[in-house]
């Protein structure tokens, strides 16, 4: 009899399942009038959760702060999130799900190179304006000659650029680096880097070499082998990226073996917003290179800047990061080519956000540059050619830029050699 | 390279120890009841956030507090296999029971995504008085709180072997699985022991999850990679058989450690999974099997 | 012949669906309900046939993908014989590599099929070119997107749906022809008792390796498609364990010594996990797929054959109890 029950329940579901979704997303919503819908892939759930919460937060944040500021012409702006599950192919059947609602005008998402590769052609596909946001890998970003996916935020070219001009400053002040090391997550994020890195020390006239490169397998239990491997290595400078727990493993075990080398913290595991509490002064002289830091908030002395920092400190309980940043940025953009588009439909949102150029607008507000403006370059179409990636130093839990110059607040607080561990232990 | 070599060994025993003590439960659990668990990887997960969740509650000694996560795990245990996996075993007609492979995958996901649900994705972990110390001997570092999880783990993971040698209840335990309808004519209520079986590998694994609480951290999708590594061991040592369990975990740790001297870490994994091939081909019943067939 | 019915009616049927639905989403769900399906009951020629369970088909259906990719991109080869040409890669391949593990029996098959999968995983990720050929590395590949009939690019959903589904009812065709040819019986007799089976005579070896050959190939077809639909490859999820384990999965659920249970798995579990992600995902992330997991745990412990034959059974009552009529004759 349990048994019956149980195959008729699910018998029903298959019916109602096969039914309810065909017809279901079959009929058009009804008009509603007044809100304007944008759409968005976000990564709710799965392997980048974390990250999703940030970039939820940052899309959430500014379209509270739009309409409060009257919207877009009077009308407000409502998201309508979808879950890409960190898995491109959901990603990319939520994508459709939201661009057959004809309500829709504009999309935004996705967090990860993966989902915003695969979601970026079919932005082309049904002709749809899409705001890639954070993601930094070049692919969604090298489909031709196109009006309707644009990114606001560095991509891989950039992070060669502004790697390069910062070893340049080494030099030039110098203290030049000559030789480097990676160690990186067996990711696309990590590989990219690695990749971007390896070239600089080829093409590049800073002749540098690489004399370490590892990869590493994500939520390892022990990074002591490559801890070691960097000892032996010695370089002047290391470049690391790790997700979630690798990340704290790292900087604990650099002490416990201690190794003494001077490395960047990059990736997602070192811009948690309780890293510092998890690791200490473990993480003091870290250096790093990346999309946005706090820090930058006082370095522009904007206070309007600091009072939504502020803000968003009581609303979600922790700092902003640079997720949260890329999505406001991304939002505002978005918002304003809506301001400017002859009406509000995806095709005129699409050419207005070809017309884009900001500068020193809200959008840009909290990011370590104040221009918007798309454009082809290096084989990408539509991107913001005035993006930036600043680089600083960590001091008990906080960044401080060193670079560029118009960030550094008062003298330059660059400690260069680190202090060695025994060093440390004397101070 | 002889110093690396020698660091690296040194890590890869230190770690290797856990490892075991992670997969015993498996063992046990698969050498008297065939069971195999699919989830081993995420039970660890549920007792690492029942540890840290203590510890950073009450600022107890994570070593010490290993009673807390052990308990909660074998009671857990021994529900589990009293209602679901008894009667499973029940209808299972065939020597192995698949069911309960396909049951736990299922559950797999169940904790997964639970843990995701109740705790977000954010990494846990703690700042213990013993995070981040080495002992120096010349240029060998050892790590101090992997040295004294390794201790521990092989403590009891000895300590579990010497209860099912020594003692009444261990030669009940393997009376029963050597043979079942023996063992129920000697008057042994074999699912009794069942439960006991599964409740004491579950318990290690909970005291184990204690042990990782000062270096390791926690998050929903850690436990895949140590689940899987566990049925390496497993295999490697032979199912049923605890010092084996010992020493295959010591040998996976060493690859992983010394493959990632001379190759790199991300790379020693595929070697741990060569061998594992190799092992499964060649040697099915294990290095230390206590049973005849594969 | 009149076994085949089956999969007339139910490909008529679906053939049928495109018609009354203009909306892409919803052709979508159902290329992804017919894939999923195809994907169960190429893998059960092996699994609930043979009983060998394998947890590596990721591998082949990336490998047909890649292939197929590859070959397209790099050679200009139409995916329709791309297709085929990876397929019989895919199965050879099947083969290289099951020789040896055919000998271990239950799960420690089921472990070393992971332990490929994982191998193969490492070293797609790790490496963009493969013997100077493209395949993209951990980035995932792109496959170009020109258009056309001949490169199997079509602008609207619909001429997918309907490869797919010509794709399910081949496979169909070739796994009711199997289940009830004496290929069948001995594949029957080997998932029953395989030392018996050899004892009688059965050349236990050889059919095992037909049965992979043929899941592994089909699988690669799929593997095809699916590149060719998706027009992207990502390594981390289509070599990643959790792929491979909801294909068999979905299997189990439907019931696996059936010929149709893999179908009836993919038809409820999928459609049911797309209406929980977009109901439940926004409000706490991970709810749907703690579902999916109860649900699997529910079936396995209370209809641990699967769904098949209890639905069935049902159905056929109702409509004994209908139309007054006998049913047919049950088959095992």
């Amino acid at each position: 009899m349990k048994k019956k029950l149980v195959a008729m329940l699910l018998t029903a579901c298959m019916a109602l399942g096969l039914c309810a979704t065909t017809v279901a997303a079959d009929e058009a919503e009804a008009a509603t009038g007044d809100p304007i819908k944008v759409g968005i892939i976000a990564p709710l759930s799965g392997t980048t959760a974390l990250q999703g919460e940030y970039l939820m937060n940052g899309y959430n944040f500014a379209v509270k702060h739009i309409n409060e500021e009257g919207g877009i012409n009077g009308r407000p702006l409502e998201l309508v999130v979808s879950d890409s599950e960190s898995l491109p192919e959901v990603g990319a059947t939520e994508f459709e799900k939201l661009a057959q609602d004809d309500e829709i005008v504009a999309m935004m998402g996705a967090y990860s190179s993966g989902v915003s590769a695969v979601i970026a052609p079919l932005a082309i596909k049904y002709s749809i304006p899409l705001m890639v946001t954070h993601a930094v890998s070049d692919a969604c970003m090298e489909l031709g000659e196109n009006k309707y996916v644009y990114r606001a935020n560095c991509g891989t070219v950039e992070s060669y650029v502004w790697y390069e001009k910062f070893f340049q400053w080494m030099a030039e002040r110098g203290t030049p680096i000559k030789t480097i090391a990676t160690v990186y997550e067996n990711s696309d994020y990590g590989f990219s880097s690695n990749e971007m890195l390896q070239k600089l020390c080829d093409e590049s006239d800073l002749g540098m070499e690489m004399v370490l490169s590892e990869p590493v397998a994500s939520d390892s239990a022990d990074l002591s082998g490559v801890i070691n491997k960097l000892k032996a290595a010695n370089p002047d400078y290391a470049y690391v990226a790790l997700n979630g727990n690798d990340a704290v493993l790292f900087a604990r075990q650099m002490k416990e073996y201690d190794c003494n080398v001077a490395y960047c913290g990059a990736g997602g595991g070192f811009m948690q917003v309780d890293y510092y509490e998890k690791v200490g002064d473990l993480s003091d002289y870290m250096m790093g290179i990346s999309f946005w830091y706090y820090d930058i908030i006082e370095a522009l002395g904007n206070p309007r800047a600091a009072e939504l920092a502020a803000e968003y400190h009581d609303t979600y309980g922790y700092d902003m990061q640079e997720i949260v940043v890329s999505a406001w940025t991304a939002t505002y953009v978005l918002a304003d080519a809506m301001k400017r588009a002859e009406s509000i439909e995806r095709e005129a949102i699409a050419d207005a956000l070809k017309e884009t150029d900001l500068e020193d607008d809200t959008a840009t507000i909290f990011c370590p540059y104040n221009r918007v403006k798309f454009g082809d370059d290096q084989g990408r179409n539509n991107q913001n050619l005035y993006s930036a990636m600043p680089s600083a130093q960590m001091f008990s839990g906080e960044w401080k830029m060193i670079y560029p110059a118009d960030l550094v607040q008062g003298e330059n607080p660059l400690v260069w050699p680190v202090p060695t561990w025994e060093e440390r232990e004397a101070q | 390279m002889g110093l690396g070599l020698l660091q690296a060994g040194c890590d890869g025993l230190l770690m290797g120890g856990v490892y075991a003590s992670i997969a015993v439960g498996l063992s046990l659990s698969f050498g008297v009841m065939r069971i195999i668990n699919w989830a081993q990887g995420e039970f660890l997960m549920v007792a690492m956030y029942v540890a840290f969740l203590f510890v950073n509650g009450t600022g107890w000694d994570p070593y010490l507090s290993l009673f807390v996560p052990a308990a909660f795990m074998g009671v857990l245990g021994y529900l589990l296999q009293k209602f679901v996996f008894n009667n499973m075993l029940d209808k299972e007609k065939s020597r192995e029971p698949l069911s309960i492979l396909l049951f736990t995958a299922g559950m797999g996901i169940l904790l997964v995504n639970v843990a995701q649900m109740l705790f977000g994705s954010l990494p846990i972990s703690s700042i213990t008085k013993y995070a981040s110390k080495g002992i120096h001997i010349g240029s060998l570092i050892i790590s101090l709180p992997r040295l004294i999880s390794f201790c521990i783990a092989v403590v009891l993971t000895i300590a579990l072997n010497f209860f099912i040698q020594k003692t009444e209840t261990g030669r009940a335990i393997r009376a029963t699985s050597q043979n079942r309808e023996v063992a129920q004519l000697m008057g042994i209520d074999h699912k009794r022991i069942y439960c006991l079986t599964f409740a004491l590998g579950a318990a290690l694994l909970g005291a184990s999850a204690a042990l990782l609480v000062p270096f390791y951290a926690v998050s929903p999708t850690m436990g895949g990679s140590f689940g899987f590594k566990s049925f390496i061991i497993v295999i490697l040592g032979g199912k049923g058989s605890i010092l084996g369990c010992l020493i295959g975990g010591i040998i996976i740790g060493l690859i992983e450690k010394i493959g990632g001297l001379y190759w790199s870490d991300a790379y020693a994994q595929i070697l741990v999974f060569a061998l594992f091939i190799v092992i499964l081909l060649f040697k099915p019943n294990g290095l230390l099997s206590t049973d005849k067939d594969a | 012949m009149k076994k085949y019915y089956p999969i007339f009616i139910v490909a008529g049927i679906l053939a049928l669906l495109p018609i009354g639905v203009r909306n892409n989403y919803a052709v979508h769900v159902l290329i992804m309900v017919i894939l999923n399906a195809y994907y169960a009951v190429s893998w059960n020629i092996l699994g609930g046939f043979t009983g060998h369970f394998s947890l590596g088909n990721g591998a082949y259906i990336a490998l047909g993908g890649y292939l197929t990719a590859v070959m397209y991109n790099m050679f200009n080869v139409s995916p329709w014989i791309g297709m085929i040409i990876s397929a019989l890669i895919a199965g050879g391949l099947s083969i290289l590599l099951s020789y040896p593990c055919f000998k271990l029996r239950g799960s420690y098959y089921t472990l070393s099929t992971m332990a490929f999968l994982y191998i193969i995983n490492v070293i797609i990720v790790s490496n963009p070119k493969i013997f100077g050929l493209e395949f993209g590395g951990s980035k995932g590949l792109n496959i170009r997107w020109q258009g056309g009939f001949s490169r199997m690019q079509f602008v609207s959903k619909i001429p997918y749906f309907y490869i797919i589904l010509v794709m399910f009812a081949i496979v169909m065709f070739v796994t009711t022809y199997i289940k009830n040819s004496k290929t069948g019986f001995y594949y029957a007799a080997i998932c029953t008792n395989q030392e018996a089976a050899a004892s009688l005579g059965v050349p236990v070896l050889k059919y095992k390796l037909r049965a992979q050959f043929t899941s592994a190939f089909f699988s690669a077809l799929g593997g095809g498609f699916y590149a060719m639909f998706f027009m992207f490859l990502e390594p981390t999820r289509l070599l990643g364990f959790a792929f491979s384990t909801e294909i068999m999965l979905l299997a189990v659920i439907g019931g696996i010594g059936e010929v149709w249970g893999p179908v009836l798995g993919a038809f409820i579990m999928v459609p049911v996990s797309e209406y929980l992600r977009g109901a439940l995902a926004t409000k706490l992330n991970g709810l749907p797929s703690a579902i999916y997991g109860l649900v699997l745990m529910l079936v396995i412990y209370f209809l641990p054959s699967g769904l098949f034959r209890p639905v069935t059974s049902w159905v056929k009552e109702r409509v004994k109890a209908v139309f007054g009529k006998k049913p047919a004759e049950e088959r095992c």
